[in-house]
């Protein structure tokens, strides 16, 4: 649907830039667009990037997300958080197994090259489908 | 006389006193014990009832039963000397005592502990029934959360005078001015239901008595099923609106953007499933009339086609100040992203196309 390459640089508040989680790391032509967008941002306030997961995610984390990460930093600093879309009933158990695999890669110096682990929170999915 | 649970007359006159006090609050004055009906003077004679404050078990309720007898006198005075004795240790103790740490009143959290407390079961239906269950300092905390989401849904594709029930009945329940986010879900039987004929008189009245709504989410809405405009169904909603939900809306581009002029102080959209729809609409030339909105919540879009509609909401709202934008393969992402240069903290863009 997109042709056009998008430019966030006249966006000068833009704190916090999100993707999906399982997308940048399996895909690299989603994932090489990510960075040309990375590229673009000239907010001052930027800091953040939020990798969004989903239910399913958690159970099969995506392999090879750290690596796309590392990319993105070398464009640009940010600190990266992960974050669970889910539904109330399956948060505790989501949640859990995101911080515990995270634990797990940050101990094992997957986020080395970020200033700090991937921190971790979750929300309420956000409704792209029909109610 | 002070007992430790009651008042005791001293009137000779009285000759028979039966205290039946609550061991959690006794009594400070006479008055008090007049007022108040748990202390009951009864006629039966010589019978005094007191039970000590405490483990029930540890102090067991005693019953003199006292004859004109001197030894039942002698009884009856000692019982009332040590119960004096004890009244007033009670009154000492209770005037020194912390009152939170006090092991004989009852402990309550403050209100605003207890808030947090119940936020935390707001997706927790089960919690929340138990909550109102409780007492009603907790049905006051929790009544909100647990009605605070009405969803209505086609029960029957022949019965859709019956799809708005629900309003009726918490209409009875009063607990309408609770429920702030009204679900139209979709039609279960593949077809579009939330039409003129499922409005009648009734429903509309129950709708103004949804005083405290702020998100209104409709599913497959058809527009052109509203003839006179959907203003006179969802109008009442006007002043106090703050989040609206299309999923798969049908109906020309003027006709939404007529009705998300119905609600000047909308912050947060989300619409999905839409593209252009050409349809014959009487006002698809007409001029746009701007009015003063707000719009500076969140924009969620999800397989948006209709880059003329962002322009029109745009320009009838006076521009378009959302601090966060969730775009799921939309048309106009880039325009989207120009009109909110000064307020967009929060982008998630994500697109198929890539």
């Amino acid at each position: 649907m997109i042709t056009q390459p998008l430019d966030l640089s006249c966006n000068t508040v833009l704190r916090s830039l999100e993707v999906k989680g399982s997308l940048i790391a399996e895909s690299s032509k989603h994932a090489r667009t990510i960075r040309d967008l990375l590229s673009t941002i000239t907010s001052p306030a930027f800091s953040e990037v939020v990798v969004v997961f989903y239910e399913l995610d958690v159970r099969w984390p995506p392999r090879g997300l750290n690596e796309v990460l590392r990319e993105m930093y070398k464009i640009k600093r940010f600190r990266v958080a992960f974050c669970l879309e889910t539904q109330e009933e399956l948060r505790a158990q989501g949640l859990h197994r995101l911080t515990m695999d995270t634990g797990a890669a940050a101990a094992g110096g997957a986020y080395e090259f970020l200033p700090s682990p991937p921190s971790v929170f979750s929300r309420r999915g956000t409704r792209y489908g029909r109610l | 006389m002070v007992s430790p649970l009651g008042w005791i007359s001293n009137d000779e006159t009285c000759d028979v006193i039966n205290v039946v006090s609550s061991a959690r609050s006794p009594p400070k004055s006479p008055t008090h014990v007049d007022s108040n009906p748990r202390y009951k003077v009864s006629k039966e004679p010589y019978t005094f009832t007191n039970r000590y404050p405490g483990d029930p078990s540890a102090y067991p309720a005693t019953t003199f039963r006292c004859s004109r007898s001197i030894v039942g006198i002698k009884r009856f005075a000692n019982a009332v000397w040590y119960r004096s004795k004890a009244m007033v240790k009670d009154v000492v103790t209770h005037e020194h005592s912390d009152t939170l740490t006090d092991s004989r009143k009852p402990h309550w959290a403050p209100p605003e502990i207890l808030e947090m407390i119940v936020a935390h079961l707001a997706y927790n239906p089960q919690a929340l029934k138990a909550c109102v269950a409780t007492c009603s300092a907790w049905y006051n905390v929790a009544a909100p959360h647990l009605h605070r989401t009405l969803t209505l849904r086609q029960w029957d594709a022949e019965s859709s005078h019956t799809y708005l029930n629900p309003l009726e009945y918490l209409h009875k329940l009063e607990l309408l001015p609770f429920i702030k986010q009204v679900q139209f879900e979709r039609g279960i039987f593949g077809t579009p239901w939330a039409s003129p004929a499922i409005f009648d008189s009734e429903s509309l009245q129950y709708f103004s008595a949804l005083e405290n709504l702020q998100d209104l989410a409709i599913a497959d809405l058809e527009f052109f099923k509203f003839p006179m405009g959907v203003g006179e169904y969802f109008g009442q909603f006007s002043p106090r609106l703050r989040s609206v939900t299309l999923s798969g809306p049908r109906g020309t581009r003027r006709q939404l953007l007529d009705f998300f002029k119905l609600f000047p102080k909308l912050d947060d959209i989300n619409i999905s499933h839409y593209y252009t729809w050409v349809g014959a609409h009487h006002a698809l030339d007409t001029p746009i009339v701007p009015i003063k909105g707000e719009l500076r919540g969140q924009l969620t879009l999800g397989n948006f086609g209709d880059e003329g509609l962002l322009k029109d909401i745009i320009f009838a709202f006076g521009g378009i100040r959302f601090t966060s934008m969730d775009l799921h393969d939309v048309l106009g992402t880039q325009l989207l992203l120009e009109a909110c240069v000064d307020t967009l903290e929060t982008v998630h863009i994500h697109q198929s196309g890539f």
